[in-house]
């Protein structure tokens, strides 16, 4: 049996570090304690090599550069409903819970521009509902982490593609 | 021992470089509390059982006095103990010998031999630094596949192997995709980071080969997916040596 040989520590032979990705995975997280004052666990990640998940509701942004794809967070109403409840809005129709979408889609592309701006081309924000987030394809895997928030499941995901 | 690869007297040699030493089985709980100067934690880890003190002492160009002082030291905090080999340990210590000084006689950089923790480039005994991620990971690293220490005698137990009723080796030509996300794992610090590690390296993999697998889904912890195609185990372990900067063979992940 031959064992294997480290010719150097862990290094960053790819433009997106594990680091750089679990950094901006922590910053979102953040964005639900600091809204709801009440912190989100995260559940048993996937890697999805076919359909990408998609809730009711999406915030997402675009990545071009040396990797292509989308980072996003997406949303069951249920828990958008909760959200917006703990902050005052007592009757959150789809309006609501779509513009919260996009709260959430301006925290995600703050967090990317912070750690990662400086490699790629981040697209404006965009909030989409599950009809315009189900056309969403990619060709390679997506890293899907499931975030549990008072008993709903959101998931935030990093689909991406080397170019 | 080559000559070569040696730069002491033997004959004065300290008592300390002429033996063999590995981690004691109090290791684990000792780890946790020590504090070490960052030389002693690499020598610490580099044992394997097999090196002697010396040969360590070379790949970490520390002078004999020196290395001997960190011996001593070591050996007194309990964190490492001389090595006493069974007759099974002592034919592979001999075996990793000999293919060391095959790989010396050969001399051109890229034959190398592992010796569990080391590796022989030409004359040269280069430590490794295996130590990526957390405690438990490297220890758990450091125990398997090589030989290991018994907690209760506190003596190596080298894997036996196993064998089919004609007292051959079965043939191993099991790939669990299981193994190698761990591998990743382990070796980029477990949890989240490690799952992510993992993302990246099957972004290195051709999307073809993945989708040829019908895989929809990979979750951490499914022990039953196994790799068939030989392109496809090729190429993920090209991206796992991509994405940790490891040299390994298709091979080690065969079960």
């Amino acid at each position: 049996m031959n064992h294997p040989t480290f010719a150097a520590p862990v290094s960053s032979a790819l433009p997106l570090g594990e680091r750089q990705l679990k950094a901006f995975i922590d910053a979102t997280l953040r964005f639900f304690e600091r809204i709801t004052q009440e912190p989100a666990e995260i559940g048993d990640a996937s890697i999805h090599l076919d359909r990408l998940p998609v809730l009711d509701f999406t915030g997402l942004i675009q990545i071009s550069g040396s990797c292509t794809g989308f980072i996003y967070v997406t949303l069951p109403r249920e828990m958008l409903a909760k959200m917006l409840a703990s902050i005052g809005e007592s009757q959150p129709d789809d309006e609501a819970c779509r513009d919260f979408a996009g709260e959430i889609a301006n925290t995600v592309s703050g967090n990317a521009r912070e750690i990662f701006g400086s490699q790629f081309d981040i697209s404006v924000p965009a909030p989409l509902d599950s009809a315009a987030a189900a056309s969403l394809t990619l060709q390679g895997p997506s890293f899907v982490l499931p975030v549990n928030w008072r008993g709903a499941d959101a998931c935030i995901v990093i689909a991406l593609q080397l170019q | 021992m080559p000559a070569s690869l040696s730069p002491f007297n033997c004959n004065e040699m300290s008592i300390h470089l002429q033996k063999s030493y590995d981690r004691t089985p109090e290791f684990e709980a000792l780890a946790r509390e020590a504090q070490l100067q960052f030389v002693e934690w690499s020598i610490v880890f580099a044992l394997d059982g097999l090196k002697t003190g010396a040969e360590i002492a070379l790949a970490f160009k520390l002078s004999e006095g020196r290395a001997d002082e960190i011996f001593e030291r070591l050996v007194a905090k309990g964190i490492i103990g001389e090595y006493n080999m069974g007759v099974e340990d002592y034919l592979q210590r001999r075996q990793i010998m000999a293919l060391n000084a095959l790989a010396e006689s050969a001399g051109d950089g890229r034959a190398n031999s592992t010796t569990n923790g080391s590796r022989v480039r030409g004359q040269r005994l280069e430590p490794d630094f295996p130590m990526v991620g957390s405690l438990s990971a490297t220890i758990s690293r450091l125990r398997s596949p090589k030989s290991t220490v018994d907690g209760t005698n506190g003596k190596t137990q080298v894997p036996a192997a196993s064998t089919n009723g004609n007292g051959n080796a079965p043939k191993k030509n099991r790939f669990r995709l299981k193994a190698a996300t761990d591998f990743i794992q382990g070796h980029a610090g477990g949890g989240t980071l490690g799952q992510l590690a993992v993302y990246r390296a099957l972004m290195l993999v051709p999307s073809d080969l993945l989708r040829e697998t019908g895989l929809r889904r990979l979750d951490f912890n499914d022990e039953t997916i196994e790799i068939e195609s030989p392109k496809l185990r090729q190429a993920i372990v090209d991206a796992i040596g991509k994405t940790l900067q490891v040299e390994l063979p298709v091979e080690y992940f065969l079960e």
